[in-house]
This record gives C-alpha cells, sequence and structure tokens, in this order.
C-alpha cells in the first residue's frame, strides 16, 4: 500500500494552496479589518532601545550592510569585509562535505546578485565580468548535480519511513483483527487492543 | 483576537482549501475565491466560536455550507458528499487530466462510496488524525483506523494494473 499512499501524497502536494493567495488572505483579514497585532512596548523600554540601536548600528553596520548589499562586488572598497564575513560564515556555519556545497550554491547566488545589481546601474559588461570572483565560475551543472542529489535523497528517506510506517502498521492491524477474534475476556481485549492503538497513534505520529 | 485568529488560520487554511478544491472541480480560483469566503465568515464570528465544538469541525461546517451555497447559487443541486472529486470543470471541459495517473488516481476514489471516500480524503489529503475522523464520525480511534484501512484496499483493488 506504500506506493498508493505515495500517490495521495503527491495529490496533496498538487493541492496546495498557493503561498501567495494564503499570505495574502491572511494580511487582508488581519489587517484589512484593523485587527493588526499590538506589540506592547513600553515607552521607557522604548527610549532605553534608542541609544542600544545606534551603538549597534554603528558597530555593525557597515559589516551588515557590505555582507548585504550586492552593491558591494569585486573591486569595491568594501568587498574585502565582505568576503571575510563569508570566509567565516563558511568556516563556522558550512563544515561538512555537503554543507560546502550548499555554501558554495549561496555564494554563487550572491554573486549572481551582483552581477544583476552591476549592470542595472549600467556598468559594461566585460567590466562585470572582470570583476566576478571566482565563485561565479561553478558549472551549472555542479548546482544541477547538488539539487538533484538533495532532491533524490529526500524522495528515498521518505520511501524509506513510509515503507517501515507501513510495514509496523500492517502488522499491528494484523495482530489487533487477531485480538478482536480472540478468546479473552472482554475487558482483557479492549486492554490488548487499547495499547495496539496506542503504538498505531505512534506510527501516524 | 487578532492573535489567535492567526494561528487559528495557520493550522486550518490548507485543509480548508483542499478540501473546498476537491469539490469545485479543482479549479483553483474559484477554489481561492470560496476559502477566502470562509475565512471571512470564520473571522466575523470568531468571538462566538466555542472551542469545545472543535476548531476544525468548526471551520468544516463553515466550508461545507460554502460550498453548497455555491452550487445552489450555480443551481446545481448536488449531494455535498457526491460533488467530491468532480473531475468534470465549470465549462463542461475536464480539468484533472493533465496527468493521467493523478487523473486514475481520482476517477478511483469516485468509485468509492462517499463514506469511504471522506474517509481516505480526510486522512490522507486534509491531514486529520485518527482521533479527529473518529470524533466526526462519533467512533473510536481505533475503529476509524481500521475503516480507514479497508477503504485503502478497496481504492487499491479499484486502481489495480491501472497505475
Amino acid at each position: 500500500m506504500i506506493w498508493l499512499k505515495l500517490k495521495l501524497r503527491k495529490l496533496k502536494s498538487e493541492s496546495k494552496p498557493d503561498k501567495t493567495f494564503t499570505i495574502a488572505l491572511k494580511h487582508e483579514l488581519l489587517t484589512g479589518k484593523g485587527q493588526a497585532p499590538v506589540y506592547r512596548t513600553t515607552v521607557i523600554f522604548r527610549y532605553a532601545l534608542a541609544p542600544i540601536a545606534l551603538a549597534l548600528i554603528l558597530g555593525v553596520g557597515t559589516t551588515s550592510y557590505a555582507y548585504a548589499s550586492p552593491s558591494v562586488c569585486n573591486g569595491n572598497i568594501l568587498f574585502p569585509l565582505k568576503s571575510g564575513v563569508e570566509h567565516m560564515e563558511r568556516t563556522v556555519f558550512y563544515a561538512s562535505p555537503q554543507a560546502q556545497v550548499k555554501y558554495q550554491v549561496k555564494t554563487f547566488a550572491r554573486r549572481a546578485d551582483e552581477v544583476n545589481y552591476a549592470i542595472d546601474h549600467g556598468a559594461p559588461a566585460i567590466v562585470i565580468l572582470r570583476k566576478v570572483p571566482e565563485e561565479f565560475t561553478i558549472t551549472k551543472q555542479r548546482i544541477a548535480g547538488y539539487r538533484k542529489a538533495q532532491h533524490e535523497e529526500e524522495e528515498r528517506e521518505s520511501e524509506e519511513r513510509q515503507e517501515m510506517e507501513d510495514r509496523a502498521e500492517n502488522i499491528l492491524m494484523d495482530f489487533r483483527r487477531k485480538i478482536e477474534k480472540a478468546p479473552i475476556e472482554e475487558h482483557e481485549r479492549e486492554q490488548v487492543l487499547f495499547l495496539i492503538d496506542q503504538r498505531l497513534a505512534q506510527i501516524e505520529d | 483576537m487578532a492573535l489567535d485568529f492567526a494561528t487559528f488560520y495557520d493550522k486550518h487554511i490548507d485543509a480548508v482549501y483542499r478540501f473546498v478544491y476537491f469539490r469545485v472541480g479543482q479549479k483553483r480560483e474559484v477554489a481561492e475565491d470560496l476559502t477566502s469566503d470562509i475565512f471571512t465568515s470564520a473571522f466575523e464570528a470568531f468571538d462566538r466560536f466555542d472551542p469545545e465544538r472543535g476548531e476544525k469541525a468548526w471551520i468544516m461546517t463553515i466550508a461545507r455550507n460554502k460550498v453548497i451555497n455555491h452550487w445552489r447559487d450555480r443551481k446545481d443541486s448536488v449531494d455535498i458528499d457526491d460533488v467530491a472529486f468532480i473531475l468534470v470543470g465549470e465549462e463542461g471541459m475536464e480539468t484533472a487530466m493533465q496527468r493521467e495517473e493523478t487523473a486514475t488516481l481520482k476517477a478511483a476514489m469516485d468509485k468509492l462510496k462517499p463514506p469511504e471516500r471522506s474517509l481516505i480524503e480526510k486522512k490522507y489529503l486534509l491531514g486529520y488524525r485518527y482521533e479527529e475522523i473518529a470524533t466526526s464520525l462519533g467512533k473510536k480511534a481505533g475503529a476509524a483506523r481500521v475503516e480507514t484501512h479497508r477503504a485503502m484496499k478497496k481504492l487499491k483493488e479499484y486502481l489495480r494494473g491501472k497505475i
């Protein structure tokens, strides 16, 4: 029955509402009728927050700007700062080989944003290409290969999990049917059925 | 109230949309209009909502009534349980035949009796738990599971050799 459950799961995912629709409707319902969430911030806290925020902005503002802005590309004065943060991010958060590929893809997207920004702001193509650092040379195949592997891994895990759940469920269901007909006391039957149903509920969870 | 409704909305939007979607010929636009209508009604009546009645039961009752009204306004007299998995769209064209496999599955589900189809739909498409299904049927969770299992076996039989 695994394949049937997988088909139903596919049908379920095909009938999922569009994210844009659900977000828009929620927004319309909650803000359109004056029911926006109320955040209680005292006046004192707000005033105390201001200098802290200012210090933080001064302290990390430049770095954040350099890191986040696509206008900071290779050749820009802030680009070494950006590279430094990226290097730190790569070392600290993306240690495994799989994570390294993930980071590579992320960096690729960031470089692409920088190029798009430069194009939008009129930089000649040749200049743009010269500014593009080595990350940009990652091949499409590598990204596609990574995504394919990731997808296959997820599918495989999902199918394996489904198969195990299905097998466990079938065993318990067979057992349940036997208990239903077994020549035992009614209160004993109820107790055993209760235990089986508890196990079945765990499979469901 | 606004924050509570937001949580309520997040919890039920997918199931409500799917419930409607499968009853309006898989027309996304119609499903979206009706879902908006359902949640607008729920929002307006939210302060009168009795939690003891059960969130899902409440929102699904609204959804069910809206779908019935939708078909009534179109002057189509239908039994709500029979409109599940309608494969013919509003203009009389087939709407769900782009993927043959999915269409076969839907057609097989259409062959099931409405209560059997409803069990599979609730469990595998709308994301109900067996306890919730049992509550809606006035039975125990174990019984709901057994009946769903039987319905699945029947569906499997209908699909034998087709998928």
